[in-house]
């Protein structure tokens, strides 16, 4: 967060801002007090739980499935655990700080907006349509990486606007280091890492007067700049990864990354989304227009008057967004995504910002009335995605995820299984087990695990010894195994009983199950 | 002569002190040599995360804002001759008989009326050669040859004092004999010292290379040069900390140079000496935008000869301004004890102990002994693991920034090869310390004229073996 | 023996012009005047030695009347013309006055515009002889009318360097007959001239040490028939064997000297062990009364040896040199005998095999009395000059090298009996020694600037590396980096680090044999000998089995199995020529094709020794085989032509420079050093395991 957005900000903004920090944050205490809180933020939140306080505390317990700064934030915070319990047991840590990012994400897209010299009005009102975007309230309540992701995102995009307007060197810094610090949040991030160099270095390859070599010699110095933070991050993730877990990119390779889980519910997707191309872009564009109908149109808009204008700045919005909503629509058209509504968000800020531009480039010299005129019928094109994006979020088949939180059978169901993980949590720590009694995998455990107030009890995967715990679990004090019904790829039912689930043997073992009866977890004494 | 000298490394307090520690890590040593090794360790990675955090410090402070004092060509050449103070220019030169021809040329460029200017050329009584050269080249009358007498130490420094008893001119400045100054540098430092006042004592110009190109040690030379007169220098006049003055090119008030006692003959770098003696006297020195260039060092043996003796005049000055720390926290404030600390003991201790980490790390890479892990006690190994990749890459980032804001992008990829720089330096920093031991005063001789074809006579002269 | 005509005293002259001339009447009179204009204001006489029948003499002498002190005749009557052309320079030498005298020949050849620069060459170099070359870079020798005279001339300066490869080192055109030598180092009474290689003698006989040259363009033929003849070849090898024998006897330089003593030592070793035979086994003495007398036998073999080859006349006579020889040598016998009493008695060996090891050790003793005491030159002196020379102090680092890491050396000596997956070792350190060799004196550019404090620092970090290695990691491809990291810190310690940076490509070149060559090149190397054999062998020869090459001998078969073909041995040399021609011609297309050449020829050269070595067994049946495909012969042959190749392409070494190689104090460093070998050779030796030479397996 650069110094000047603070300083900057004006008086009118300050009660903007605090709106909507007030909105994000009602959010969020919705999410938490409903126990919606998403798998994917607990899991989250448990991985920065695991380095402090689980049997075995150590940095790498982090994890390697996920980029790592979604958890890092958190683990300032932790401790205060021991006042609020419900911030680490319940998730309410994580839901707070995706409001506050949320939040930060909001005044950047303000200041850079106010960079593009948005008449205040139209300003206020853009600033609006995206803080209020019901995509954008969702994702700072749930605690989900996007708020973080998005709050780089548009850091990375700042910078280089100011890089773009003013040309000096040394605002390549903050925009590299953006960039990098985005590859943190998400592994989305490779597409900027790879873009933004490429722009900067045709921006200064045409723009610096002077013999050709020096100008080569100067755009490729440039591009460096803002590469290296960007390689860097991913190369030294991709070396931890190594060191520690022996793999390179354990978030594609290892069994319970992204191309394993896809493969492995594969056939549910594709009943969904479609497995052959066509339907598969048909079910991509619906949940892009979806969330913005509008977004083709602005941008030929914004791109026709910047290309009129000989203006490039529109390029910084375009470069850093559309790589990563390029990367994810590729993604999804190579059958290796899920296929999310959430991989999609970043067509959000950038119709807005686009919006911004078309109505930067129409300036004085054109009459008052017809600038009046693009204005208002920007904004509009912008207002009309919260009206389609409510009816997407309504549509179960297009918002997959959400539906689990919004519709009420799937608040039901996700409430449900809050309800037994703390059941199974409340029902092991009444057993009063001594450290490192219960085996489980933490990748489907991760709530019971939380929500226990003996987390030392539980013999988790990033633990150092848990392989030899799996190989050897009576050898090395472990009581019981808690296995979870429906994991894929659950290491301990595996290792134990082989893949498949009906092998587990129900006789004496403790069982949970949901209110509709169908199994969740099995505690399997030895 | 001043409190602060080099003569003797140690005070006598500080031996006492350092006997002390060390009887007391020698008892801890056998007793707990776990806990002694991993409080070690635990200083070393906090005094590294400590420096690098104030390097990006002053990066930063440097980039806000303008520090540096400009004259343009209007203004300096607008002062009237009649309005000009005398001014004397000290060269000392040791065993530089070929190079000394070329100074007439590069100082009658001065653009500076001859009766006001006053050029000390000053050699050491024995070395014959460049006596007989200069005097066939110092023709003109404003230039005087003075023959320093043969007296221990035999330092720069001591000729510079030499010199200045001499001298007669309201200000004072030293070139070297290879040095190629901006011609219109004495006008402007005039202009600039009269405009800032009396509070500013000393200007420090810039120093830049004329043979950048001539092989990869001399472009890693320029590199540093740019980032450190660019961006570091700027940095410590934004914080307002004391500035370690260059070995030349810094324009002095004369009478406040006399009281303050001028150099100290015993520490070789007199220069990053005098700058915190001026900063303890509550003087402020300014950096002044004006280039002087001079040769860098292109030869690999002859640069760490050259690198050493500054970090062995670093360790010097920053010993003997720890001699009284009450005295020191008083006159310098927290800013200066954090500059001298950081910066002038700083760089030679990072340059020695850089050497010792690498080698620990790859043994750790190479063996993964057990023991490695019981020393580095966790929060600091992961201290440790940020200061090793992250240091090292900021480090090499700002040296990529300083290559494009210096205009020079061709030194993209000295920059990015800068690691191998600092293995050098860890070289000189480990002679620096040899010698600090056993041979403190000893002025290791840099053999200059190296960037001349080498078929002319004049760059064979023999330099004394170290 | 010739009649000198009469010299009147004028200034000395600073230049003499000898010019043998025979039947060239018609090229004296454009010679004089071109040597005017050229030699301008030197005061200089030109001395004719004249061997002519025709009007030559009388031209001659007209012109000497003209300019008497300028010129002068000398004419050889038709009986007196010994040695030919070296005949007549050697009377010209002996006559002539000035300072430096130049040798040129009358027929206008050799251009009189060279003769100031040989002057010139002379004193900058301080040298002793300047030679003007026809195949120094810019020099040509169009002159040679007919392409099949240049090939002889070029073969014939070959052929004078194969024989006196130091001394010849820095002439590239020992056949040139065009060349200035200063008067007082050339002692003119020790020549024996015959023919027209007078140069040869000059240089070989005269013991010249720093001869230098300076390139020029041989003229095409004015006037006056050319007078090489195949006679004169036959002669000139007579010739070339005269010399080598006579440079041979007395040796100039230290080592040379120890050379000739150590032979003459074990000759003596030998005749001592021979009348031990003869007179303990034969005549049935004692050992001890036939030890004493065979050493008797053995010292007057020893003197008449020593004497006669090996050792300078010293200032004493030769009489009474023998006696001090038996002296000394009396005196060591008690030494001698009780060494031989010690090892029989308590060694328990044989008396016979006992008497070697004893005359070893009372060698060395012998030799340092006798040359200090006997002949006069100083013992330590000698020493003293070994240890100074760069190469020796090289030399050394690699002796100690070897001694810390016998592993290594183990290594090396198995890999010659049974050869393995990777380089054989041979190849790059023949290769490196190669490349060394070339580059050890320093480059006019390099400043003289040294740190003895440097030197230390980087030797201590590469000693501290070599021992972790060592130490911490058994795992044996880490041995050769140990070694090389020692080696590097040791050099750096003897000869400065000025001089090892200079070498650092030629240390890295072992490392090849630990990178290995990947089993696919490996592979593809192999098939191609494969094919290129049978192909060649196409009548009667080789087939290719799977299992290796087979040919028959008798009806058995016999066969070469595919481990032990020479793949990696050639794709090392390959490599070992690649990055050599890198680092002395630079990353140019010329390096690209002289690689390209080696490396044909060195692939040539491997499948001839593989066809060798089959044919060996196709006809001399299974024993020979089995000796004929040990792999130490075909390393060593590709060994000496990577050498070979190497040689030729580094550059010829100018004349000693300005610049003396830098040789730092090493007293103590080399203690340290030996110390620290002995410490790391007996860490290993335990687990070093030798292969006995000659086992196959």
């Amino acid at each position: 967060m650069s110094v000047d957005v603070r300083a900057r900000t004006t008086a009118a903004v300050e009660k903007q801002w605090i709106a909507y920090a007030v909105v994000y944050l009602g959010t969020a205490l919705w999410f938490w007090h409903s126990g919606l809180v998403p798998g994917d933020s607990m899991s989250r939140a448990a991985n920065a739980y695991y380095t402090l306080f689980s049997r075995d505390p150590h940095l790498a317990a982090i994890g390697f499935v996920w980029n790592p700064l979604p958890s890092l934030i958190l683990l300032p915070f932790l401790p205060l655990r021991g006042i609020v319990p419900a911030l680490t047991q319940q998730g309410l840590l994580v839901v707070l700080m995706s409001a506050a990012l949320m939040t930060a994400t909001v005044a950047v897209l303000h200041d850079v907006l106010r960079r593009i010299e948005v008449p205040r009005t139209a300003r206020l009102v853009l600033t609006g349509a995206f803080a209020l975007h019901p995509m954008i309230v969702v994702y700072s309540g749930n605690g989900m990486s996007e708020a973080c992701f998005l709050l780089c995102l548009m850091l990375a995009v700042r910078s280089l606007l100011i890089w773009i307007s003013e040309g000096r060197a040394e605002t390549l810094v903050p925009a590299g280091l953006a960039v990098g610090l985005a590859y943190g949040a998400r592994y989305e991030a490779l597409a900027p890492v790879a873009a933004v160099p490429v722009l900067v270095f045709l921006t200064t390859f045409r723009r610096t007067p002077g013999p050709r070599s020096r100008r080569l010699a100067l755009a490729r110095v440039d591009a460096v700049i803002t590469a290296l933070p960007g390689v860097l991050a991913v190369a030294l993730w991709a070396l931890a990864g190594k060191l520690i877990v022996g793999q390179w990119f354990a978030t594609f390779s290892s069994r319970y990354g992204n191309a394993a889980q896809v493969s492995a519910n594969a056939g549910d997707i594709s009943l969904v989304t479609g497995d052959d191309l066509a339907t598969r872009a048909g079910y991509g564009l619906q949940q892009m227009l979806g969330l913005s109908p509008m977004f083709a149109v602005l941008l030929a808009a914004a791109l026709v008057l910047a290309w009129h204008r000989r203006d490039p700045r529109v390029l910084a919005a375009v470069t850093v967004l559309g790589s990563v909503l390029a990367f994810d629509v590729l993604a999804f058209l190579s059958g290796t995504s899920f296929g999310w509504l959430r991989f999609h968000i970043t067509v959000i800020p950038l119709t807005v910002l686009l919006a911004g531009h078309v109505i930067t480039a129409v300036r004085p010299p054109v009459a008052a009335a017809a600038r009046t005129g693009t204005a208002v019928a920007a904004l509009a094109l912008t207002l009309v995605a919260i009206p389609s994006t409510l009816i997407t979020l309504n549509r179960p088949d297009l918002a997959r995820e959400e539906s689990e939180w919004l519709t009420a059978d799937g608040a039901a169901r996700t409430r449900d299984l809050t309800r037994v993980n703390r059941q199974v949590a409340a029902d092991l720590d009444a057993l009063n087990l001594p450290e490192g009694a219960v085996l489980t995998d933490a990748a489907y455990a991760f709530r019971i695990v939380l929500a226990s107030d003996r987390p030392k009890q539980f013999v988790i995967t990033p633990d150092r010894d848990f392989p030899a715990a799996l190989a050897d679990p009576t050898g090395n004090g472990v009581r019981y195994l808690l296995l979870s019904a429906r994991g894929a790829a659950d290491a301990v039912r595996i290792g134990r009983f082989g893949p498949d689930p009906a092998t587990v043997p129900t006789g004496g073992a403790r069982t949970w199950s949901d209110t509709a009866g169908n199994l969740q977890w099995t505690l399997v004494p030895l | 002569m001043n409190r602060f000298s080099a003569r003797t490394v140690l005070s006598r307090a500080q031996r006492t002190g350092l006997m002390v520690a060390l009887v007391l890590i020698g008892i801890g040593a056998i007793l707990r040599p776990m806990t002694v090794l991993q409080t070690v360790v635990a200083i070393v990675t906090v005094a590294y995360g400590a420096a690098i955090v104030f390097r990006v410090l002053l990066v930063w402070a440097g980039a806000r804002g303008e520090h540096l004092i400009k004259v343009s060509d209007a203004d300096a050449r607008a002062v009237p001759d009649a309005d000009l103070p005398v001014y004397t220019v000290l060269v000392p030169a040791y065993r530089e008989p070929g190079v000394i021809g070329l100074l007439m040329s590069h100082l009658g460029a001065l653009d500076y009326p001859k009766d006001r200017l006053e050029v000390f050329l000053l050699l050491e009584e024995d070395d014959r050669e460049t006596i007989e050269a200069a005097s066939a080249v110092a023709s003109e009358p404003h230039v005087r040859i003075l023959v320093v007498p043969e007296s221990q130490p035999k330092t720069k420094p001591k000729a510079c004092n030499v010199g200045l008893e001499q001298a007669t001119g309201e200000f004072v400045t030293i070139y070297d004999a290879e040095d190629v100054p901006d011609p219109l540098q004495l006008r402007r430092a005039v202009v600039a010292l009269r405009r800032l006042g009396a509070s500013y004592v000393c200007l420090q110009a810039e120093l830049g290379y004329f043979n950048v190109d001539q092989n990869r040690i001399t472009k890693w030379f320029a590199l540093e040069y740019a980032t450190w007169f660019r961006s570091l220098l700027p940095g410590l006049v934004a914080l307002r900390m004391p500035i370690p003055l260059g070995g030349t090119s810094n324009h002095f008030r004369a009478r406040e140079l006399r009281e303050l006692g001028a150099w100290d003959p015993y520490n070789v770098t007199e220069d990053a000496d005098l700058g915190i003696r001026l900063a303890r006297s509550g003087h402020r020195v300014g950096v002044l935008q004006s280039v002087t260039l001079e040769e860098a060092n292109s030869d690999f043996i002859n640069w760490i000869k050259q690198r050493s003796r500054w970090y062995k005049g670093y360790l010097m000055t920053w010993l003997v301004h720890l001699r009284s720390p009450r005295a020191t926290i008083r006159q310098l404030g927290w800013r200066g004890i954090l500059c001298l600390n950081l910066f002038v003991g700083g760089t030679p201790l990072a340059a020695l102990l850089n050497a010792v980490l690498w080698a620990t790390t790859i043994l750790w890479f190479l063996d993964r002994p057990p023991i490695m892990e019981e020393i580095f006690v966790p929060p600091f190994y992961y201290l440790g693991v940020i200061c090793l990749v992250f240091g090292n890459a900021t480090v090499i980032y700002l040296n990529v920034l300083s290559a494009r804001t210096m205009d020079r992008p061709d030194l993209l990829g000295t920059a990015l090869l800068s690691p191998g720089y600092w293995a050098m330096m860890s070289l000189a920093g480990a002679k620096a310390a040899w010698q600090l031991i056993f041979n403190p005063s000893y002025w290791e001789k840099t053999t200059h004229g190296l960037h001349l074809p080498p078929s002319s006579p004049s760059s064979k002269e023999a330099a004394d073996v170290g | 023996m010739v009649d000198v005509a009469p010299a009147r005293l004028k200034a000395p002259p600073a230049v003499s012009v000898v010019v043998p001339t025979r039947n060239e009447a018609d090229n004296v009179r454009p010679l004089v005047e071109q040597l005017r204009d050229v030699l301008g204001g030197t005061p200089s006489e030109i001395v004719f030695v004249d061997d002519s029948d025709d009007h030559t003499p009388r031209t001659i002498t007209a012109m000497s009347e003209q300019d008497p002190d300028g010129v002068r005749l000398l004419h050889r009557a038709r009986g007196e013309r010994t040695g030919g052309l070296g005949g007549a320079v050697t009377a010209g030498l002996a006559t002539a006055r000035a300072p430096w005298v130049v040798v040129m020949d009358g027929d206008l050849q050799h251009p009189p515009a060279t003769v100031p620069e040989l002057l010139a060459a002379g004193q900058v170099d301080r040298a002793d002889a300047v030679v003007a070359s026809r195949y120094r870079t810019r020099g040509r020798a169009t002159g040679l009318s007919g392409v099949f005279r240049r090939v002889v001339s070029r073969a014939s300066g070959t052929l004078a360097r194969i024989f006196f490869p130091v001394r010849l080192r820095s002439v590239t055109d020992p056949m040139s007959g065009f060349f200035a030598v200063r008067r007082d180092a050339l002692d003119t009474t020790a020549l024996r001239p015959n023919g027209y290689k007078i140069l040869l003698e000059v240089v070989v006989r005269g013991r010249l040490s720093r001869v230098t040259e300076v390139p020029y363009t041989f003229q095409p033929r004015q006037a006056g028939e050319s007078k090489a003849s195949l006679r004169e070849g036959v002669r000139y090898l007579r010739h070339l064997t005269l010399l080598r024998l006579a440079a041979t006897r007395h040796p100039a330089t230290p080592p040379g000297r120890i050379a000739g003593f150590a032979l003459a030592g074990a000759a003596g070793t030998a005749v001592n062990s021979a009348a031990l035979w003869a007179l303990g086994e034969v005549a049935g003495l004692p050992y001890l009364p036939a030890a004493f007398l065979a050493v008797q036998v053995a010292i007057v073999w020893n003197f008449a040896v020593i004497d006669n080859l090996v050792m300078p006349p010293g200032e004493h006579a030769r009489s009474r040199r023998f006696g001090r020889f038996l002296l000394l040598n009396n005196s060591l016998t008690p030494v001698h005998l009780g060494l031989l009493y010690g090892l029989v008695q308590i060694g328990g060996m044989h008396y016979l095999t006992a008497n070697v090891p004893t005359i070893v050790v009372v060698f060395a003793v012998r030799y340092a009395v006798t040359s200090r005491w006997v002949y006069g030159t100083p013992a330590s002196g000698t020493f003293g000059t070994i240890r100074r020379a760069v190469r020796t102090r090289l030399a050394l680092a690699a002796l100690l090298t070897a001694l810390a890491f016998p592993a290594v050396v183990a290594a090396g000596w198995n890999g010659l009996w049974d050869r393995g997956p990777a380089v054989p070792l041979l190849i790059p350190v023949a290769a490196a020694a190669a490349l060394v060799a070339g580059r050890i004196r320093p480059a006019r550019t390099d400043p003289d600037v040294h740190d003895r404090q440097v030197d230390g620092l980087l030797a201590a970090g590469f000693l501290t590396a070599a021992g972790t290695l060592l130490l911490l990691m058994p795992d044996p491809a880490w041995l050769v980096p140990a070694a090389l990291a020692f080696l590097a810190g040791a050099a750096i310690l003897l000869a400065g680090t000025r001089t090892v940076a200079r070498l650092r490509w030629a240390l890295l070149l072992p490392l090849m044999t630990v990178a290995g060559i990947t089993p696919a090149v490996r592979n593809v190397v192999d098939d191609g000998l494969r094919t290129a054999v049978t192909l060649l062998g196409r009548p009667a020869g080789p087939r290719s089995a799977d299992a290796g090459l087979v040919t028959a001998h008798h009806g058995a078969d016999l066969l070469l199995p595919a481990h032990q073909l020479p793949g990696p041995a050639l794709a090392g040399g390959v490599a070992c020529l690649a990055i050599s021609a890198l680092v002395l011609f630079g990353p140019t297309m010329r390096a690209l094709a002289r690689t390209a050449v080696a490396a044909v020829t060195l692939a040539a050269v491997t499948v001839g020794a593989v066809l060798l070595v089959l044919l060996a067994g196709r006809l001399l049946g299974p024993e020979a085989f089995q000796v004929a495909r040990l792999p130490v012969f075909m390393d060593l042959l590709l060994a000496l032509v990577v050498v070979l190749f190497v040689a030729r392409w580094s550059p010829a070494p100018e004349p000693a420079g300005p610049v003396r190689p830098h040789l730092p104090r090493g007293r103590f460093a080399l203690v340290a050093l030996v110390a620290l070998a002995i410490v790391f050779g007996l860490q290993t030796l335990p687990q070093v395991e030798w292969l006995a030479a000659g086992s196959v397996r």
